[in-house]
């Protein structure tokens, strides 16, 4: 389902000079749910967008379905769901109208379409709101029609990058049922986030990277469970550096 | 394809049509806009006129009968009492006179005679003099102003013939002053001619022997449109270039910074589709701004004309130039309209914020009213290197159109195909810059460039617009580092050689070593094969003969002033000592100079962005305008495309240069030989043929090569002695 091989990429940063956001990352996927966790800035957007053909490696390779992300970047994302935490949609758009719009962009028939869109709005009660504009909408209601517009296409590799980051409870607890409920034989679903609770509701697998390099790829479980694995993750992030001595901030 | 061009116009349109604050400001509120500013006009005009002015006070000496004959306020100019003043007919010039005591009238008359004496008796050389000249002129001014004088008109009893205004021309009234005591002086002669007309007993059509009178035949509609030629293109283009800019910054930026850019090209749509989706909202946008603009400026100079034009003329407003003049002003403003729309989105793309976007279309904003400025000053006319020119040639043809009673039909597609040409490059260039990171991430992966670059790897080439601005400044330099060169007198050899070389070649060398790009992917700088230097060699003379029938084709067309420009190029040629001193500054030399630039970068950033054939026949465009000579523009841009077909065909820029340099000196050759110019149509076949000889040539297949041999085991299939 997903090669990658040998994957580096790096950025300049004024500061820092050049980072090495991704690097060295190989690894490969069948279908399943992989959970992706990392420290911020360890490069798992990096690694997110260039699955998703949005970035293009410095060397390596990202290969889906035997597409090649470099050469054949229209295939990928023709079975492709990417949702991350920077996406917007369309603020003077409807939720009907994003959803048609998104549609209209894959080989959907018309009434197969209008099917999928009542399906969506079925499952992630989008129905109150789905002909309100974009813009009046709550996080909770925008994120659920979010995920709703990535799974309209029926893709068979969707990429979550934190969904549930700044969501309430019930909205985070629906998203993470989502994932739980697109899972599917021939789907590959990339979830990066940094709750432990979502790895071991969902994740057949856990990577986790640290500053770019792939540390850990392997069953959530193998770790360990419930603050064990909490414990684990945290460690493997830290690679045992000491934390700033807060409780001195405090005294 | 198409249906997601269309997708993304709908979905583009609508977005753009619910923005409601950014289509009031920009289309709605100019629109509003015209009435409300002719309105505020008229308001400021009649409030100015209300004002009461003092007329500018004179003094008069020497002339008593001047002095009755002056307008003054007290005076019956003519004008009916009744008549409505009108808000923008200029007022009548009055004057009020001033009473001078005899003693300072009488002062005053000596320094003006004195004035004159020296006017008169100072020669231009004489240094002396015209200090005196300066500080008599400086007293006299002083005494205007102690008198608070506008001017003083002086009759001398002994030059009764001459009257000398002396003004102070720094006075606020200066002008109105001196518009009434021409009209004041004009009615004394007239007088003064009656008068010596009665007492020889003569009538006025003794010196009026002739009346001169004019009679328009041109309908209204045709007068108006031929006064507003310069006006109505320069509207239009701001007009468009207004619309074209508030959408493309909506479009590419706004869309990145509302973050829908990430999902947008996450989806199985391809890039150039996003770009012509966003490039039709945009020209939509342009042309919808250009109709409403118009249609509130002509409504509104039509309610208004009565108020715009003087007592008596018949009024008129835009709409007076007729809607199938307005009709093909728009027709002929579309190409345009897709030009600036195409830039301006690729400028905004290239944009890492709304705020550097704004930076960037700010100063092309001013480039697009400059260029479309000079075509509104009188006198400019469309000429076929002006038709090349961007903005600037399609304004000219069409101030033209409005301007003749025939349409200028070569100049309207030439410009036309230059806008458009400019607009397939440009739209080459923003789907490259789609495809890159930087438009989605512009901060994240923005490396610097050549030399100067922090990371990465280097470009293969420079980009498009990067080797065209490279291709206007060598070009600059060259037409004007030749021309000084021929002013300051040098050898031929020199004015030939020089400029190509430091003007064309160093700086394409300087820019790929500063651009840090690759000699091999930027100049096609490869060790070529054998079979593509034959090929390059047979096209020699076929080349040739192209060039001499393609010349007598188009001669006929080319007017004179351009025969007589390649004439005097001869001559130059002509002065070069002797036949290897010709070769060399006419042959090798651009062979290989202007090879260097037009199949180096200009080739090699063109095919990235628009594909081979594009490549060869823009590139082979410019190569023929960088010679700056309408008499070989023809077979220039044919061979042209020839020498880009034959880079591209080998990848290395050997072949053109010997091709190029093969042709100069087999023509150099030729020219030692008296030939007659063969007869148009024998001329038509043999450049056509000679071309498609040429690419012929240039397409034969490739030779098949023996396929490397598979690994064979040591010792085995080795013969000894076969090389």
């Amino acid at each position: 389902m997903l090669r990658l091989e040998s994957v580096r990429k790096s950025f300049y940063d004024p500061g820092r000079g050049e980072v090495r956001a991704v690097d060295d990352v190989t690894a490969e996927f069948t279908a399943g749910v992989v959970a992706l966790v990392g420290a911020n800035g360890a490069g798992k957007s990096t690694l997110l967008r260039l699955i998703a053909t949005l970035l293009r490696p410095d060397s390596g390779q990202v290969v889906v379905n035997g597409y090649d992300t470099r050469t054949d970047a229209g295939h990928v994302r023709a079975q492709l769901g990417y949702l991350s935490t920077t996406t917007r949609m369309y603020p003077r758009f409807s939720g009907d109208e994003l959803m048609r719009h998104v549609g209209g962009f894959f080989p959907i028939a018309a009434d197969e379409l209008e099917r999928r869109i009542d399906r969506m709005c079925d499952a992630f009660g989008l129905h109150e709101f789905r002909h309100q504009r974009i813009a009046g909408l709550s996080t909770g209601q925008l994120q659920r029609l979010n995920l709703a517009r990535t799974l309209l296409p029926d893709p068979n590799l969707l990429i979550l990058d934190e969904p549930t980051t700044g969501l309430d409870l019930p909205s985070a607890h629906l998203v993470v049922e989502a994932v739980r409920a697109a899972r599917r034989p021939e789907r590959l679903i990339i979830l990066a986030t940094h709750i432990m609770q979502e790895v071991e509701l969902v994740a057949d697998r856990l990577l986790v990277l640290r500053r770019g390099k792939l540390v850990f790829d392997g069953p959530p479980a193998a770790l360990g469970v419930g603050p064990a694995l909490e414990a684990a993750v945290y460690g493997l992030l830290t690679d045992g550096e000491a934390h700033p001595r807060l409780g001195t901030i405090v005294a | 394809m198409r249906s997601h061009i269309w997708h993304l116009f709908k979905k583009d349109g609508l977005e753009l049509l619910r923005d409601r604050r950014t289509m009031f400001v920009n289309i709605v509120l100019p629109v509003l806009l015209f009435p409300l500013i002719m309105l505020f006009m008229i308001q400021i005009t009649q409030l100015t006129r209300a004002q009461q002015v003092d007329a500018p006070p004179v003094a008069v000496v020497g002339a008593d009968d001047l002095r009755a004959l002056l307008p003054t306020a007290d005076q019956d100019d003519g004008a009916p009492e009744d008549a409505e003043p009108q808000p923008f007919a200029p007022a009548e010039p009055i004057v009020a006179i001033a009473e001078v005591d005899t003693e300072a009238a009488a002062a005053l008359a000596e320094r003006a005679r004195a004035l004159a004496a020296l006017e008169d008796a100072t020669a231009a050389d004489d240094v002396a003099a015209g200090r005196r000249l300066g500080e008599a002129r400086a007293e006299l001014l002083r005494d205007l102003r102690a008198l608070k004088l506008a001017a003083l008109i002086v009759v001398d009893d002994a030059r009764p013939r001459r009257v000398a205004i002396l003004g102070d021309d720094a006075h606020p009234e200066w002008s109105t002053a001196e518009g009434a005591i021409r009209r004041g002086v004009e009615r004394w002669r007239k007088r003064l001619i009656d008068e010596r007309l009665k007492l020889a007993g003569l009538d006025a059509d003794t010196v009026v022997p002739l009346e001169l009178e004019r009679i328009a035949l041109a309908p209204r509609a045709e007068s108006v449109r031929a006064s507003l030629a310069g006006v109505i293109p320069l509207l239009l283009v701001i007009m468009a270039a207004s619309g074209a800019f508030f959408s493309a910054l909506d479009l590419i930026v706004g869309e990145r910074e509302r973050g829908t850019l990430e999902s947008l090209l996450s989806w199985p749509v391809k890039r150039r589709d996003i770009f012509l989706g966003k490039l039709a909202v945009s020209c939509t946008a342009a042309a919808i701004s250009v109709v409403l603009n118009l249609l509130s400026l002509g409504l509104t100079t039509a309610l208004f004309g009565s108020q715009l034009t003087p007592p008596g003329v018949e009024p008129s407003g835009l709409l007076a130039v007729g809607f199938g003049t307005l009709l093909l002003c728009f027709l002929a403003l579309l190409p345009l309209v897709v030009t600036l729309a195409t830039v301006s989105l690729a400028l905004a793309g290239y944009a890492a914020s709304s705020k550097e976007a704004q930076n960037y279309l700010t100063p092309l904003m001013l480039v697009v009213m400059v260029a479309a400025g000079v075509a509104a000053f009188p006198g400019t006319r469309p000429s076929l290197p002006l038709d090349l020119v961007p903005i600037t040639g399609p304004m000219l043809a069409l101030k033209e159109a409005l301007r003749a009673a025939d349409v200028p039909w070569l100049h309207l597609a030439l410009s036309t195909a230059t806008s458009l040409a400019l607009a397939v490059v440009i739209v080459g260039w923003a789907v490259r810059l789609l495809e890159s990171e930087k438009f989605c991430y512009p901060g994240l992966v923005r490396a610097g460039w050549g030399r100067f670059r922090r990371w990465g790897p280097p470009a293969e080439a420079p980009g498009p617009i990067e080797a065209i601005g490279l291709y206007a400044v060598v070009v600059g330099a060259f037409t004007i580092g030749g021309a000084a060169l021929q002013r300051a007198g040098m050898p031929a050899f020199t004015i030939v050689a020089v400029p190509l070389i430091a003007c064309l070649a160093v700086p394409v060398l300087l820019h790929a070593w500063l651009g840090a790009y690759p000699a091999r992917t930027a100049l096609h700088c490869l060790k070529p094969r054998r079979e593509h230097l034959q090929r390059a060699l047979v096209c020699v003379p076929l080349g040739v003969a192209t060039s001499i029938g393609l010349g007598t084709v188009q001669a006929p067309f080319i007017p004179e002033f351009f025969m007589e420009q390649g004439k005097e190029m001869e001559r130059v040629f002509a002065d070069l000592d002797s036949l290897w001193v010709q070769l060399i500054a006419i042959a090798l030399v651009p062979g290989i100079c202007e090879e260097l630039l037009c199949r180096g970068p200009i080739l090699s950033s063109l095919r990235r962005s628009i594909g081979g054939w594009g490549a060869a026949v823009l590139a082979a465009f410019l190569f023929a305008v960088l010679h700056m000579s309408p008499y070989r523009f023809l077979p220039q841009f044919a061979l042209g495309i020839i020498l880009g077909l034959i880079t591209l065909r080998s990848g290395s820029i050997v072949p053109a240069m010997l091709m190029h340099a093969g042709h100069n000196a087999l023509v150099v050759g030729l020219g030692r030989v008296p030939m007659a110019e063969p007869p148009w149509l024998a001329g038509l076949a043999m450049g056509v043929f000679g071309w498609l000889a040429m690419l012929a040539v240039v397409a034969l297949p490739e030779p098949r090569r023996p396929r490397p041999a598979a690994i064979a085991p040591p010792g085995a299939g080795v013969t000894p002695g076969t090389p």
